[in-house]
């Protein structure tokens, strides 16, 4: 039998949700291992996730500073080599100050810190995702959201992202262009997103709406796609 | 070589929505402060900046706005060099 493959969860100074991430991969198959983020993941890592929670306090802009970490820096070559990458909530914003998705996430309008229960939709998008394969087109989930900073915006609009936006709320959260809840980059195999599909992967806690997501990436790594 | 004393403001860029600015905004509406319209919520950062030139001191600071302190899709920045 083959082993667990590896998924490494990137834990910042200031991180909160790389437990709910671990915990996510683990129930779908994989082995996680908490990286910190001085440091690079193992070799034989297969996807990583970057975790929610306040990186660095979010001093200056959320995102900015976990951009230039060690493990960060090492994501564009692990991307192009054919890895994983989940950004949730301020592991999105990461992601996107890092340039490994387009656009920007900034204050919430109407302002404020938001957490509730959120209804997204899957959209069809122009790359086919590793992170998508069990979630259809049309179908609604719902997951957790937590964050002051998540409207998504990019400075072409709606037209220049419609392709990659893989979820939009049911209704608009927090400012966001199209009601955008997550992001794909050009290949499909980096995917950020602002409620927590990490924290709706125990039916006892709400949903298990989001283990599709991590099951999903499962599934590619064990047919070799990753 | 010569230390120069950097201040940056970064302001968000005309036509982004500042929901900071529009939330302190409200505060002062609050206060019963007439005649008073708050514009925009930024960021100010102070440094100094070893150089041969201020030139040279403006643009080490256009690199690390440009790679690090500003995200131009949300924001516009101006950095005064003291003594220039």
């Amino acid at each position: 039998m083959n082993p667990r493959p590896k998924a490494a969860v990137i834990v910042f100074p200031g991180s909160n949700g790389d437990r709910d991430i671990a915990e996510s991969f683990e129930r779908a198959g994989f082995a996680p291992v908490y990286v910190d983020s001085r440091e690079t993941a193992p070799a034989d890592t297969k996807v990583v996730g970057v975790p929610g929670g306040f990186s660095y306090g979010d001093y200056w802009r959320a995102g900015m500073l976990a951009r230039y970490a060690p493990a960060m820096r090492a994501l564009p070559e692990f991307v192009a080599k054919g890895g994983l990458v989940i950004g949730v909530c301020n592991g999105f914003q990461i992601l996107v100050e890092a340039g490994l998705l387009p656009g920007a996430l900034t204050y919430n309008n109407p302002p404020g810190f938001k957490h509730k229960w959120v209804t997204v939709e899957a959209r069809e998008t122009k790359q086919k995702s590793p992170w998508l394969t069990r979630v259809p087109r049309g179908m609604k989930l719902r997951w957790p959201m937590a964050h002051g900073e998540g409207n998504y915006y990019h400075p072409d609009g709606w037209d220049a992202i419609a392709d990659n936006v893989p979820f939009v709320y049911d209704r608009n959260m927090n400012g966001s262009i199209g009601n955008t809840a997550a992001m794909l980059d050009s290949t499909g195999r980096v995917f950020g997103v602002m409620p927590h599909p990490d924290r709706a992967t125990d039916p006892h806690i709400g949903s298990n709406d989001g283990a599709l997501i991590f099951e999903s990436a499962h599934d590619a790594v064990a047919q070799g796609l990753a | 070589m010569a230390t120069y004393k950097i201040e940056l403001i970064v302001k968000p860029k005309a036509g982004v929505r500042d929901p900071q600015g529009e939330a302190v905004d409200g505060a002062v509406k609050g206060l019963e402060v007439k005649g008073v319209k708050v514009h925009q919520v930024g960021r100010y950062l102070s440094m100094d900046v070893d150089a041969r030139s201020t030139d040279e001191a403006k643009r080490i600071v256009d690199d690390l706005c440009k790679r690090l302190l500003v995200n131009p899709n949300l924001e516009t920045y101006t950095a005064r060099v003291e003594g220039a």
